[in-house]
């Protein structure tokens, strides 16, 4: 079962650069850029900043919403960063500094993963004519899931991490060693795998997108109300 | 463009992107009038964007492009051809998405991709280039009624000026009362202009563009371009918003390069007059007016002041406002060329439109638009719940 896990991560990372790869050739071999917005010039990056780190355009439209979503993502960011100290030996000393962080993400993950759930499950049963996408539910849930075991990994169901560093160092040097004695951790793997398959290509593409609707924003005055033309 | 066997081959990169960046958080759905009337999700935004990458994963993925596209069921791509025809591609999706798709200029590429396949356009839209190839225009109206019926006969048109009129299809043949104000307000202003002969002043493109037939573009923006440049002309006055979005945004392309001139919508015009004097408005109206922002003039190319200038210059006005208005506005339901194809949505959302400007009070509704005129009124026709409509040039017209 273990080595099945060890194996199904080696095909899941292939499969998940491969997707990655694909994705930035299908870009490129696209046509150019239409050219939506004439102009754009420095007030476009502060939007984008704000875009991407605040999620600005989610509090214009859901603040709700937007309070567990800015959570789930700075959280999970933190909990990414921390994570990458079982990547590397030595760790380099930033990662390190993230841990503290990490350790707060540990709680604020799940609980914002918990409302974003329980807010969309209220507002199916009672807001006329919500939607939200099944892909995006379970998307969810196994984040959760993989939160939760993630939590209970740090409280309750410890693990040898000098061991689990080992594992995924050696695996990173393909040469794999046995998995780590605990199922907890096999679970949290396990969750952790099924979340990188199912990753959104959002991830990638939002912060492109945002780019062009900042510069439209800012575009949209000059389109007709300059002398020019 | 690409070979029939891929769904990339209408979408620019960044549409593309666009696709991939949808987070399906159906943020969207809110302000979308389609779903306002008919709360069916499998038309909305988030929906049509699943739909597409479907294709996509068919058609583009890796395994597609190494084994052989998989199978698209006819139904899908049935389900899809009609959500994405039936949008009014007012862009409100758009405006409030938070991963920012601009969907005003997406849905439109997406249409041009089912056209491509020869899934789309839908009902009589497919009748557009024949009937604009012709007579100029897609109602297969004559050419030498597009003007006669409403243009003043006490107004001249000069032969050559820097300053030319260009009428439209929609307002000349459905919205007569708007065209006649817009060239009694530019009389009124002093400066002269010229307009093409109606045989000439053929379809500026957009209804094809929008229903995603291209074929003709070209040659109808070089010929209308050509037209205005023997007549010296370096300022386009326009007052369809339609056509204003499609000679401001599309024209270049088309054209292949910068126009010779600059666009601008009537309204801009009007209220350069009217704030240095050229224009003065002499009568006083104590009415409650409300404004209604065409989608194409806001969120399209960013006209949204000026038309309410010009409305506070009328002495004796209170402007009153929509709880979604400038970039937020919503669809008057004549969007997208579906107003004939899904008669009865457009006809819902028309009425909307009619319901809160009675509720919020307002003794006249404003339009500037020639589609949203039409069907305005005709939403209007058999509802209980009556306004007063009135094109914003008209009345600038009557009361000068």
């Amino acid at each position: 079962m273990t080595n099945a896990l060890t194996a199904a991560a080696y095909i899941v990372v292939a499969l998940f650069f491969l997707k990655v790869i694909w994705r930035f050739f299908l870009w490129h071999e696209a046509g150019d850029a239409e050219q939506t917005a004439r102009r754009g010039t420095h007030v476009f990056v502060a939007l984008w900043f704000l875009d991407v780190l605040l999620l600005r355009r989610l509090i214009a439209t859901n603040v709700l919403l937007w309070i567990g979503e800015w959570v789930f993502h700075a959280s999970l960011v933190l909990v990414f960063f921390s994570h990458l100290r079982f990547f590397f030996h030595p760790a380099p000393e930033f990662f390190t500094l993230a841990v503290p962080l990490g350790k707060v993400a540990a709680y604020t993950l799940p609980a914002s993963l918990a409302y974003i759930l329980i807010f969309r499950l209220v507002a199916l049963a009672f807001v006329r004519g919500y939607f939200t996408s099944t892909y995006n539910m379970l998307l969810t849930a196994a984040l959760l899931l993989s939160s939760l075991t993630g939590y209970l990994l740090r409280h309750g169901y410890r693990t040898d991490l000098i061991r689990v560093k080992e594992y995924i160092l050696r695996g990173l040097a393909f040469s794999p060693i046995g998995f780590p004695d605990s199922a907890m951790f096999a679970a949290h793997f396990a969750l952790a795998l099924v979340v990188v398959s199912a990753v959104p290509t959002h991830i990638f593409s939002a912060p492109l997108t945002l780019i062009d609707a900042g510069r439209r924003e800012e575009g949209i005055g000059e389109l007709m109300h300059n002398d020019e033309g | 463009m690409r070979d029939r066997d891929t769904f990339t081959g209408s979408l620019s990169r960044k549409q593309l992107m666009e696709i991939d960046a949808c987070t399906q958080c159906a943020e969207c759905l809110k302000c979308c009038p389609v779903q306002q009337v008919t709360g069916n999700p499998s038309v909305s935004p988030p929906e049509k964007i699943r739909m597409f990458r479907e294709f996509l994963k068919a058609t583009d993925s890796l395994k597609a492009r190494l084994f052989g596209p998989g199978h698209i069921s006819n139904l899908l791509l049935e389900e899809f051809t009609k959500a994405v025809y039936e949008c009014t591609t007012c862009g409100a999706c758009g405006e409030n998405c938070p991963v920012g798709i601009h969907t005003h200029r997406l849905w439109p590429a997406l249409r041009r991709e089912m056209v491509r396949r020869g899934l789309g356009p839908i009902g009589p839209q497919a009748l557009m280039p024949e009937a604009t190839r012709a007579t100029g225009n897609i109602y297969n109206l004559p050419a030498d009624e597009r003007f006669s019926p409403w243009f003043p006969q006490e107004v001249k048109v000069a032969e050559n000026s820097e300053l030319a009129y260009y009428a439209g299809c929609t307002g000349a043949y459905e919205a007569r009362p708007m065209v006649r104000g817009d060239v009694l307000v530019l009389r009124a202003i002093g400066d002269g202009f010229t307009m093409l002969p109606p045989e000439e002043e053929v379809c500026c493109g957009f209804p094809l563009f929008i229903t995603g037939q291209h074929d003709l573009l070209e040659g109808l923006v070089k010929r209308l371009v050509e037209g205005y440049v023997k007549r010296g002309v370096r300022t386009l006055i326009c007052s369809c918003p339609c056509c204003v979005n499609m000679m401001t945004r599309d024209w270049p392309l088309f054209y292949g390069g910068p126009l010779p001139f600059r666009i601008r919508h009537i309204s801009q015009a009007a209220l350069e007059a009217l704030q240095s004097g050229k224009l003065k408005v002499r009568t006083e109206l104590e009415e409650r007016l409300i404004y209604h922002d065409p989608c194409y003039l806001s969120r399209g190319v960013g006209i949204t002041e000026e038309p309410r200038g010009v409305l506070r210059s009328i002495p004796g006005v209170e402007l009153l406002e929509y709880d979604n208005n400038r970039a937020q506005s919503r669809c008057c339901g004549a969007g997208g060329a579906a107003r004939k194809v899904f008669s009865e949505n457009a006809t819902a959302i028309g009425r909307l439109t009619i319901d809160e400007a009675v509720e919020k009070g307002a003794d006249r509704l404003i339009l500037s638009c020639p589609a949203c005129y039409g069907k305005v009124n005709e939403a209007m026709a058999d509802h209980e719940r009556k306004i007063r409509i009135t094109d914003i040039m008209e009345l600038l017209a009557e009361l000068i």
